[in-house]
């Protein structure tokens, strides 16, 4: 996704560097960029089409692969394709991955043409579940991050910013290098010294999984003891105002049914967007005989639980650091100033809250997670310059309608986002889709249900069963939950897989189709533009991947193979699909029936966004199109009178509607408890045996993002550098407490799969007494990935799925995980 | 993977000393074992002229093949070690090399016409005479060149002190008298009473001279400290204790103190003379293995680290 | 002209892209970090922090490795004062690296594979002339680089922008002043080395 230039000598890659027209990195590279080359170059990949010969699949055992030719793989396929759409296309599974940015799109495509919405981005262990929920609501974009170029105080809650993990890394990276030098503030909470705490100013240490406590004292401290929020950014911007009744629900307007507020210098009730003099924040109101109250005010209330001292036994912050935080904070956010802009006058609020996987990864993610978000909320943090942005607002490349994504208040007055945004909720229907995410709307990014769902259909009232896998780069045995549960769940169906290299996953597939790394194919920028351009960067910015090298062996770019599978099997419905998912436009629109190559859709796509001029050729020779950005398209908030949730009323009639429909056709008891309208801390785990006393974390380090970054010889011998790496970093005290040294081999048993794993221990004093933590993507088995085999340890081992470990809402997996810790006696090589 | 593959060359060494793995680990100890053997070779060419010259040809021969062959052997490229000789300005290594050449060539023209007659000269000729000087030279220079070859890594601080290159000079002496002790009672002629009382007192200065050096270590700043304390403390304190203590000076001592009261009988005293050659192997180790570079961050820096964390 | 680099380590993160990038920009074989990064935990829970060292060639003014090496392979450029070593001079006897305090040499013993057992890959085979085994490398400020004008491939690839290059003999320069106005150190000044790289606190 970061611009680079690539240069051959006769043929062959010899260097890659950062392209500097790219505002978005400037021309820098991160390692697993400089090491695309290694990948290209890896002689373990994938050079023909393989057929399975073994019919028995499990973990470990070896497919017996024998080569076949294209013709042979693709005449399989189709023909398997078409039984399938006849009988019934739902049977039909895409699994993705991000890391696999064009199949990534276009399989989903393809199976929408097919008929079947069973998609799973599967690919996306880490993903942030109910942050993007949450973000999706308040800033209309599911990528948020600090305005780094004018925050002085940053708090972020387990996640890694500018350390190359989080949002537009190497963008993220140097911003943040900036504002350090600059002399903002950054407080990290973690129970790990990540690299994001060695480099910010506070590390405070925490117990995994009670973020969000700390988070909720500090909003106590500010609402209740220091009165530091903005009331003017409430009473316009938040439903801070709304009346709610005593069961929680809003007042609303008998004949528009509108949500009612009062106004407080007319002492009556009106409908929120009416003209209103003063709303009031505080009080109790009767309307028409029902008692209602500001939701404000029961925000404020509702957090008086949540004392500094209760925090402190919680989460093992002393109660000064608590404090100090909320003060600093506090005074940080500047509550009431301006700056001005580009000659506009807009609210100063240096201060910014971010969080990810982290602090959401528990069964009650959402209801921590709005901690986070109030956090930023109270004090009028967004969207405005200093504080937290999501790139919302885009009026579009100038002359066209491409890119435009506009803010607009929608029902009830609440921010709507056309481009990216979950709200206003879709109604819950009868669960069609493995994901449930028909059911459960409120769940937008990647759902884990497919492993229950898959394995039992019936019970979940989903007429029928998978039978056929297209998959493509995303390792599911090993990257989401216990690889026994994925083994499975997948080992009867039969699985087509586009990849490089034979991993984990692809051990399970009947027919392995070689394709082309990023250096040996052509593409258009699939990604959404939140997840590369930060939205604070000075220019817009769009630009294309093309061929450097030619594909050897019989390697095929995936889009291609995918094109001519669509063209055998859905013609009309793929080309008609593609139209409207690319935005294709006349004369640029495909017709249906008709072939077209890959490079003729990328032109076509290129045209119909920007310009009749701006085709592929004109991409070919100047790769970046950038334009510049407006103020009011960056700090958009004062320009668009929407609302957000500071008290969450929406989950509510959709917690009813999943009640009501898992009672009537007799689903598996959901647990709706987390679908509450204001922020809660419930502990993760109890009852677990004393032994398994210790809580696991998954750490992500800064060469590997994802889990065929292992395979790289290069970042292989750069993660030696690190002693972090393939270690697993225990607590120096907790560890001379078990007797274990520096270098030992230990084993960690999981209170939850009972599955182990074991790794060299690296005693470390940078991670809190009761965790433990695993650097993810490691752990590698699989033939196919010598380098990558047997380095660091599998995180995923330890991880169960069941119900139980689902946050109903987000369907965001709870990874809290108890575990024991011991010696291996003897040692392992 | 191995413990060692998992924290390379110089991983964590930031705050804390490093070493160096080239003079001190894997193919870097035959350097060692090369600086060792020109030291003794030197040496007991030296006493050998002086006492009994059937030595001289085993010196030449541990001088050439052990230290001119290690020293070469170490080279990455064997076969470009003329570059080496012909820049005496530029390296003590360079001229040690010298050294052992001349100390080679001398010794070899000095020998031939003792082994060989008929040649068309003789050990008393002009030309011989010159050969016998040549060679002296040679063989002081090459227990000589060592100790300001460690001496001028400046990076290495215990090894930065004008000690070694006198503990160098003292351990050829010791490390010669030893060896020909050692080849004397091999060949199984007389006791040589004086030789003994030489390899005593060159024992005894060497001995004096190792604890000078310690004493240097513990008082010059903190990083030669943690050399000596790397010496006499930790893993490394074996071979300082049981090679250069026990087998290099007790041995050697005792059995030299017996000998003044006493007669020695040949095993005796080729105990003392491989012991005292045993002993000058473990101070050249013990010295390459204590000899740490600095910490990346100084003393300075992590005075204000932990004012910062704290 | 004296060209030296300032390493901003209030912004260095350790991402080791300069580590990397070396490794390509130079072909390096394995095992050989011309630029390296050093990363130590200091302090006790829960007041700990991390140190980070990226290192490389420190380009001395004075240089012990060129004083030391008995070749006369390493040498110091008079233009613009980098240290270089012609392998074709180089022996391998590794003296220099002894006298190096910066461990910033390589001693290039035998040839690697990158994919073990694999062979050579295009891309290892393009470089292989550039890396003579049986001598001693090191950074050299990616010279062909600096020659055409451009700066060395970890300063034009670092991520957080913590590395800038340039001029120590001009007081115009940005290194200059970025040493100058945040006082910038260098790693054992007391050497006496005087070396080309500073450090930013």
């Amino acid at each position: 996704m970061c611009g680079i230039l690539v240069h051959r000598v006769n043929g062959e890659v010899v260097e890659i560097r950062g392209n500097p027209e790219d505002p978005v990195t400037q021309g820098r590279m991160c390692p697993k960029g400089v090491s695309g080359i290694m990948q290209l170059y890896d002689p373990n990949r994938v050079n023909t089409p393989l057929k399975r010969t073994n019919s028995q699949k499990g973990i470990g055992v070896d497919p017996r692969w024998v080569e076949i030719s294209w013709d042979e793989a693709l005449d399989t396929i189709v023909e398997k394709l078409k039984k399938i759409k006849e009988e019934d296309p739902r049977k039909l599974l895409v699994t993705t991955s991000v890391t696999d940015r064009e199949l990534g799109v276009l399989l989903p495509m393809f199976a929408t043409a097919f008929g079947s919405n069973n998609h799973w981005e599967a690919g996306t262990g880490p993903c942030g579940d109910a942050q993007h929920l949450l973000a999706g609501g308040a800033y209309g974009s599911q990528v948020v991050v600090p305005d780094l170029n004018y925050c002085n105080y940053l708090i972020s809650f387990g996640c890694n910013p500018g350390s190359s993990a989080y949002f537009q890394a190497v963008s993220m990276g140097w911003r943040l290098a900036e504002a350090r030098v600059r002399g903002m503030r950054h407080v990290v909470v973690d129970p790990l010294l990540s690299p994001a705490a060695a480099k910010a100013d506070e590390w405070i240490p925490i117990r995994p999984g009670t973020d969000a406590v700390f988070a909720l004292a500090i909003l106590n401290i500010l609402l209740n003891d220091l009165k530091i929020y903005d009331t003017e950014h409430l009473k316009l911007y938040t439903n801070g105002p709304y009346l709610i009744n005593t069961k929680g629900y809003y007042l609303r307007d008998r004949e528009t049914g509108k949500p009612l507020i009062w106004d407080a210098v007319e002492q009556r009730s009106k409908v929120y967007d009416d003209a209103i003099k003063d709303f009031a924040l505080e009080g109790e109101y009767t309307v028409d005989g029902i008692v209602g109250r500001p939701a404000f005010s029961l925000l404020r209330e509702h957090v008086k639980k949540f004392t500094p001292e209760l925090a402190s036994e919680i989460t093992t912050v002393p109660v000064e650091t608590v404090c100090r935080i909320a003060q600093e904070y506090g005074n940080a956010a500047r509550v009431g100033s301006t700056i001005i802009i580009d000659g506009k006058e807009l609210p100063y609020r240096p201060v910014s809250v971010i969080y990810y996987k982290g602090a959401e990864a528990h069964k009650t993610a959402v209801a921590n997670c709005i901690a986070f978000q109030l956090l930023a909320e109270v004090v009028g943090a967004r969207a405005v310059p200093g504080a937290v942005l999501g790139l919302s607002r885009c009026l579009g490349y100038p002359g066209t309608d491409s890119h435009v994504q506009e803010i607009t208040p929608g029902p009830d007055g609440f921010l709507t986002n056309k481009v990216c945004s979950c709200w206003p909720l879709a109604e819950p229907k009868k669960p069609e889709s493995m994901s449930l995410q028909d059911l459960i709307t409120t769940a937008v990014t990647t759902s884990p249900m497919f492993a229950l769902t898959m394995r039992e259909p019936d019970k979940w009232k989903i007429p029928y069963k998978i039978e056929m896998n297209l998959h493509s780069g995303a390792n599911y045995i090993s990257g989401r939950f216990d690889p026994n549960l994925a083994a499975e769940v997948f080992k009867d169906m039969f699985q087509v897989s586009f990849t490089i290299f034979l991993d984990e996953t692809t051990d399970f597939s009947d027919i392995v189709l070689p394709d082309t790394c990023f250096l040996e194919e052509d593409a258009f920028e699939f990604g959404k533009l939140q997840h590369r351009l930060p939205p604070m960067s000075e220019q817009w910015s769009y630009h294309t991947k093309q061929r450097v090298v030619e594909s050897r062996f019989e390697r095929r770019h995936a889009a291609e193979v995918l094109l001519e599978l669509a063209q055998r099997v859905i013609p009309d419905e793929y080309n008609l699909c593609l139209n409207s998912s690319l935005n294709l436009k006349e004369p640029y629109k495909l017709k249906p029936g008709r072939k077209y190559t890959w490079e003729e859709i990328i032109d076509c796509r290129y045209k119909s966004l920007f310009a009749p001029d701006r085709g592929i050729e004109w991409f070919r020779k100047n790769a970046v199109l950038n334009w510049p950005r407006k103020v009011e398209e960056i700090y958009w908030k004062p320009f668009n009178k929407a609302r957000v949730w500071i008290y969450y009323e929406h989950f509510k009639p959709i917690a009813d509607a999943i009640s009501r429909i898992v009672s009537e056709h007799g689903l598996p008891e959901l647990d709706l408890s987390d679908f509450q309208p204001l922020p809660e801390w419930r502990p993760c785990h109890e009852g677990e045996p004393a032994d398994y006393d210790l809580l696991m974390i998954w750490r992500r380090d800064i060469l590997h993002t994802q889990k065929f970054t292992y395979e790289d010889p290069w970042l292989d011998e750069v993660s030696k550098i690190s002693p972090y790496v393939f270690a697993i970093a225990i607590n120096a005290g907790t560890a001379r407490r078990k007797g274990i040294k520096d270098g030992d081999w230990v084993e960690l048993t999981s209170a939850s799969t009972n599955n182990s794993v074991r790794a060299r221990a690296k005693l470390t004093e940078g991670i809190h007494p009761e965790a433990v933590a695993i650097s993810g993507g490691g752990g590698h088995w699989a033939k196919g990935m010598p380098i990558a085999k047997g380095k660091g340890a599998l995180f995923e081992w330890l991880v169960s799925m069941t119900i139980n470990d689902i946050n109903v809402p987000s369907l965001c997996l709870d990874w809290c995980v108890k575990i024991k810790l011991s010696k291996v006696k003897g040692g392992q090589e | 993977m191995k413990a060692k593959d998992m924290f390379p060359k110089l991983a964590a060494n930031v705050v804390s000393p490093w070493r160096s793995t080239e003079w001190a680990e894997r193919k870097g100890l035959l350097e060692v074992v090369a600086f060792f053997a020109s030291g003794v070779a030197g040496g007991a060419w030296l006493v050998s002229l002086y006492f009994y010259e059937s030595g001289l040809l085993i010196s030449l021969l541990i001088g050439l093949i052990v230290g001119g062959g290690g020293h070469l052997l170490v080279l990455g490229r064997p076969l470009r070690f003329w570059r080496m000789i012909v820049r005496p300005q530029s390296s003590w290594v360079s001229r040690g090399l010298i050294g052992i050449g001349i100390f080679s060539l001398a010794g070899i023209l000095y020998l031939i016409p003792l082994y060989f007659s008929g040649m068309p000269w003789t050990a008393s000729t002009p030309f011989g005479n010159a050969m016998l000087v040549l060679s002296v030279v040679g063989a002081i220079w090459m227990f000589t060149y060592s100790g300001f070859a460690f001496s001028f890594a400046r990076g290495i601080a215990s090894w930065n002190t004008p000690v070694l290159p006198l503990l160098h000079i003292v351990c050829g002496l010791r490390g010669g008298s030893g060896l020909l002790l050692l080849i004397i009672s091999i060949s199984g002629s007389t006791v040589f009473e004086k030789l003994q009382i030489a390899n005593f007192w060159a024992v005894v200065a060497s001995a004096i001279l190792v604890g000078v050096y310690l004493a240097w270590m513990n008082g010059s700043g903190i990083n030669t400290k943690r050399s000596a304390l790397i010496m006499i403390y930790g893993k490394e304190s074996v071979a300082f204790y049981l090679g250069v203590v026990a087998v290099g000076m007790v041995i050697p001592l005792v059995w030299g103190a017996i000998g003044f009261t006493a007669p020695l009988s040949l095993v005796a005293s080729g105990t003392i003379g491989a012991a005292t050659v045993i002993g000058n192997f473990f101070i050249h180790y013990s010295v390459a293995r204590s000899g740490i570079y600095l910490p990346f961050v100084s003393q300075t820096q992590r005075l204000r680290l932990s004012k910062e964390v704290i | 002209m004296r060209v030296g680099m300032v390493i901003d380590l209030k912004k260095c993160i350790g991402c080791r892209t300069c580590v990397t990038v070396c490794k390509a920009a130079n072909f390096l074989p394995p095992g050989i970090e011309w630029a390296n990064l050093l990363e130590q935990e200091f302090g006790k829970y829960p007041k700990v922090t991390r140190v980070i060292m990226p290192l490389l060639c420190m380009h001395c003014d004075d240089p012990p490795c060129v004083k030391a090496c008995p070749t006369g392979a390493s040498t110091k450029r008079l233009e613009d004062g980098i240290v270089t070593i012609d392998s074709t001079k180089c022996v391998g006897c590794g003296y220099c690296m002894i006298a190096c305090p910066y461990g910033a040499r390589y001693l290039h013993t035998r040839r690697m594979e990158y994919f073990p057992g694999q062979g050579l890959t295009p891309f290892e085979k393009f470089g292989e002339h550039k890396h003579p085994t049986g001598v001693v490398e090191k950074c050299d400020f990616c010279l062909s680089r600096v020659k055409e004008g451009l700066k060395p491939a970890c300063v034009d690839a670092c991520m957080v922008q913590a590395r800038y290059f340039g001029d120590f003999d001009d007081p115009d320069s940005e290194v200059y002043q970025l040493i100058y106005k945040r006082g910038g150190y260098q790693i054992h000044p007391e050497l006496d080395t005087n070396p080309s790289v500073y450090y930013l606190p």
